[in-house]
């Protein structure tokens, strides 16, 4: 499927959205906006935009157009999901079990299991960081984040 | 035999009872770990300074460390919300207004309403008014409801739609027969910005607008929500001078437990917020910042509630704002 | 009292000892907080807020504004390096400084942004000097009619961003409006598309947007390349801007000084809109505006200019009119006020010493910053040779760190991810973000203006042409619209004929 057709669609339906949302707040007139009227303006806006490209994208030479598969060509998209799952699991997990042990864990997994990189790396490097950071957190900024059953 | 078995058997009970007495004791030593106190509003403000200050206080009194913790947002809503999901142990407390409590969960669909919470203390409370430029032709405020009456749709800036100075303007507008225009801002700054640069006619002053009247940048003319002229500004009348019934309830700042918190926390806490609240220094701190010392135990604000919520109820029925 | 004396009396309350240690305090906080993606000077100083209880009011206030303009020079760090602009003002600084970095020219893009900030720190400081009362009677002027202009001219401005198709540009600019929709009405006090979600209440919030965005996709982007394809951070040439990087950025300097003063005065207005109101000039007035977008050190040096003199001009509203410009601003007027001070016309004649000690220790602040950064500079370069295996996890970790610190909230690390997520699909698409978070910054001042002028006017739209400021802002608006429209145009017509007359 062609990129560009794909792309400028998901807008249109967006931008529609944006207006189908605007009516429920009220787009009350010109001179007597409602809650809805800059919603609802912008709203068509995206779309009328994006129905431009839309059409734009039947003209020009079909050849140098991408396709939607080809805009992952020669990437390990797995690995992207992979890091967005992580962090997923991050967040669900960081309020129950304490910031700085989660994103230990994080960056250990990331760097060793994603990444490849030595034992050594994985964990030394983390724990610089994640130490420094706790210090600077507990003493100078005195912020404190989640601490988790684990006390830290 | 008989000696060994009676023997274990005091012994057992010995034990039993004493792990009973040292639960009973440890139970009853509150607090025994530190306490968060969260602040509804943005760190800075009025209600952040003054919830250090109960801090601080507290923490010498109640001897156990009290963080602050910001969680400004949505008009102190999203505070409330999160306080109602903590356990009533006594270690979740937040300063917030009366308010959001009552007020807000009237007009939108919230994680809470008044019933969720445990009213520990009130220290202070809101003070609106109608403020104009210095520089206006309204000396007093007969000269100016003469003027509104033949010329209406002046235009007001607030701090907000439906806050209780906002409300309060209304009120009077009500008693006195006028229709004004209002106009909402973002905050009680950008109000009296917009009023300083004559952009709208007066203000629904909020509390900031105070210095700005002592600079001499701005005249109060009326002031809502207290009963008797201020002392310290005896020449500003109040409702009740110029003929009018009281306004809305005021909002009020509290410090509040979820519901459910044990009477005996309860009391703990109470005792504590009375003292550091009475305290010289805290009264200094709220005078500095314009706002009246009113002091009032928990249980009075909450029998306040029900009339506060009936009296919003049919101000927002008559102006169509309820679903 | 003549300004000479004024400034004595300012130095000699900026030199004393105490008063030079926390402004130092200061700026070495602001400068780590800045760093930190996401948190801002807003959460430091509230942290500090107690400290300075015990202190005196100037010195309370020259340590708090040490960190406020400490921080606008740690967040370009992080934008430049990084790619993560932590705030919205630093996001324009990113789109050109972030390439000159990946081009192995962090050195010259973080040097010309400390010299650039610290120029336009000081000019903006002998502007608060003179000019302060005067210029606050002009930002006085500015009602809802007039910001309703000016941001229409920001968002005239935003097009002169785009770097590839105009339309998709000026789409995500609409996207970036309806994403500042998100959350409660001003004028209604409505919740608007938070579905439910409390942590909505407030929008979407410019930092997880920002971070997201263009951080966290970068992030995404880069981690799908092999291994071997990974970010190459070419051979590092120079630590320092050369002199034809001086030749170029000292006309934006100038100008982004002049323009990002005039800008911060306004209320609300303030350091993002004159930092992308500096980047479009410099685009359009550039002999290679190709190079924008791509490492173009006058796209570097004008916004970062226009935002520090935006924050010296911030300060302007609050000591001459007690009206805190910004959050900050509104942190700095608490702690005046514990102190007894109540800022206002009065305040210069009754506190001189508050006053001009403050501006003079920003002078000081400014220095102290210069100094501390530019060393610094060879630290950060060093950094960014680390292997991006190693070094994306850790801007990973600084992000989660700074955008759930802003409110405690665990909502804005889903909405961090979120927009990572959808800014790797537009970036894979072809659309640009960055017209995206800047009208997302203007849609909440376009709305309210527009609503309030109206109310004002009751219905007539005259308003905005009847007022003169609002008109001259509209026309200049017209004006740019036209003048980027018409190369278009005319090529288009252009070709019509070239293709025309070939047919025939």
């Amino acid at each position: 499927m062609n990129a560009e057709r794909v792309g400028s669609l998901f807008w249109l339906l967006f931008g529609a959205a944006a207006v189908y949302g605007s009516l429920d707040l009220g787009i009350g007139t010109m001179s007597a906006p409602g809650s809805g009227f800059l919603t609802c303006v912008a709203g068509s806006f995206v779309s009328l935009m994006a129905l431009l490209l839309f059409v734009q994208s039947f003209k020009g030479d079909p050849a140098a157009q991408a396709r939607v598969s080809d805009l992952w060509i020669g990437c390990n998209w797995w690995r992207a999901i992979a890091i967005s799952v992580l962090i997923i699991v991050f967040i669900l997990a960081f309020e129950t079990l304490g910031f700085f042990l989660c994103s230990f864990i994080l960056l250990v997994v990331i760097m060793r299991w994603l990444e490849g990189l030595s034992w050594k790396t994985s964990i030394f490097v983390p724990v610089i960081a994640i130490g420094c950071t706790y210090l600077l957190f507990k003493t100078i900024l005195k912020i404190s984040l989640p601490a988790g059953i684990f006390g830290f | 035999m008989k000696l060994n078995q009676s023997l274990r058997g005091w012994t057992l009970g010995l034990i039993a009872s004493c792990s009973l007495l040292a639960g009973g004791i440890a139970s009853a030593k509150y607090p025994d770990k530190p306490i968060t106190m969260y602040v509804a509003f943005a760190a800075g403000g009025t209600t952040d300074v003054t919830a250090r200050a109960l801090a601080q206080g507290l923490e010498k009194i109640l001897g156990v460390p009290i963080t602050i913790e910001n969680k400004g947002g949505g008009g102190a809503t999203v505070a409330n919300g999160l306080l109602a999901s903590k356990k009533p142990d006594g270690y979740s407390l937040l300063v917030s207004s009366t308010g959001s409590i009552t007020v807000r969960p009237l007009l939108m669909k919230l994680a809470y309403n008044a019933q969720s919470f445990r009213v520990l203390s009130q220290y202070t409370f809101y003070i609106g008014g109608l403020v104009v430029n210095a520089d206006s032709p309204f000396k007093t405020v007969d000269q100016f409801v003469d003027y509104a009456k033949k010329n209406p749709g002046m235009t007001y800036a607030s701090s907000g739609p439906n806050t209780q100075q906002q409300v309060g303007v209304e009120a009077f507008a009500r008693c006195k027969g006028l229709s004004f225009k209002h106009v909402p801002t973002k905050g009680g700054s950008t109000a009296n910005t917009a009023l300083m640069g004559k952009h709208v006619d007066f203000v629904a002053g909020s509390g900031s607008h105070i210095p700005l009247v002592e600079q001499g940048q701005f005249r109060e003319l009326v002031t809502f929500h207290i009963d008797e002229r201020d002392p310290k500004r005896p020449d500003i009348p109040v409702m009740k001078d110029i003929g009018c019934p009281p306004t809305n309830p005021p909002n009020g700042m509290i410090v509040i437990a979820p519901a459910g918190l044990p009477d005996d926390i309860a009391a703990t806490l109470n005792a504590a917020l009375k003292q550091v609240i009475e305290s010289a220094e805290f009264k200094q701190l709220l005078e500095k910042y314009n706002m009246p010392y009113a002091y009032e135990d928990g249980a009075s604000v909450a029998s306040k509630f029900p009339a506060e919520i009936e009296w919003y109820t049919q101000y927002f029925k008559e102006a169509g704002l309820l679903k | 009292m003549d300004l000479a004396d004024n400034l004595i009396t300012g130095f000699s309350v900026a030199f004393q000892p105490h008063n030079l240690f926390f402004c130092f305090v200061g700026v070495l906080i602001g400068t780590l907080i800045g760093v930190l993606p996401g948190i801002g000077p807003v959460g430091a100083m509230s942290i500090l807020l107690p400290i300075t209880f015990g202190i005196s009011p100037v010195t309370a206030i020259i340590m708090l504004s040490g960190i406020y303009y400490g921080a606008q020079y740690g967040g370009s760090t992080t934008s430049i390096l990084v790619g993560i602009p932590g705030e919205a003002a630093s996001v324009v600084t990113m789109l050109d400084g972030h390439q000159m970095a990946l081009k192995g020219r962090a050195g010259p893009a973080l040097g010309i942004a400390a010299f650039g900030s610290f120029i336009a720190g000081t000019l903006g400081i002998i502007g608060l000097m003179l000019l302060a009362p005067p210029l606050a009677s002009i930002a006085l002027k500015f009602g809802p009619p007039e910001y309703f202009a000016l941001m229409i001219m920001g968002l005239v401005i935003l097009t002169y961003l785009a770097q590839k198709s105009m339309a998709k540009s000026l789409m995500m600019a609409g996207v970036g409006v309806l994403a500042g929709v998100v959350g409660l009405d001003t004028m209604t006090g409505l919740p608007r598309f938070t579905f439910g979600s409390a942590d909505l209440l407030d929008g979407i919030g410019i930092a997880p947007l920002a971070m997201g965005l263009f951080g966290v996709s970068e992030i995404l982007l880069n981690v799908e390349k092999t291994i071997k394809q990974g970010v190459v951070v070419s051979q590092v040439k120079n630590l320092l801007p050369s002199r034809q990087d001086w030749k170029e950025s000292f006309a934006p300097i100038m100008r982004g000084s002049f323009s990002g003063f005039l800008l911060g005065i306004l209320p609300g207005g303030g350091a993002v809109l004159a930092s992308f109101i500096s980047y479009g000039t410099e685009k359009r007035l550039s002999k290679t505006p190709e190079q924008f977008g791509h490492g173009a050190i006058a796209g570097v040096a004008g916004p970062e200019a226009a935002n520090n003199a935006a924050a010296q001009a911030a300060f302007i509203p609050l000591l001459t009119l007690g009206i805190p410009a910004n959050a900050v601003m509104g942190i700095l007027l608490g702690a005046l006020m514990i102190h007894g001070i109540t800022p206002g016309p009065l305040m210069i004649q009754k506190n001189p010493e508050l006053f001009w000690g403050t501006v003079t220790s920003m002078y000081l602040g400014n220095a102290m910053l210069l100094v501390l950064n530019l060393p610094l500079i060879g630290l950060w370069v060093r950094l960014l040779r680390v292997r991006y295996a190693v070094l994306f996890p850790l801007i990973l970790f600084i992000a989660l760190i700074g955008a759930y610190v802003i409110n405690g909230s665990e909502m804005d690390l889903y909405l961090m991810l979120f927009f990572g997520v959808i800014g790797y699909l537009m970036r894979k698409f072809d659309y640009e973000p960055a017209p995206l978070i800047l009208a997302y910054v203007l849609s909440p001042i376009l709305e309210d203006s527009l609503r309030q002028s109206l109310i004002i006017s009751s219905g007539s739209m005259g308003i905005f042409v009847s007022r003169p400021i609002a008109a001259a802002f509209l026309f200049i608006s017209a004006v740019l619209l036209i003048s980027a429209v018409l190369p278009a145009i005319r090529k288009k017509r252009n070709a019509l004929v070239a293709s025309a007359e070939d047919n025939n």
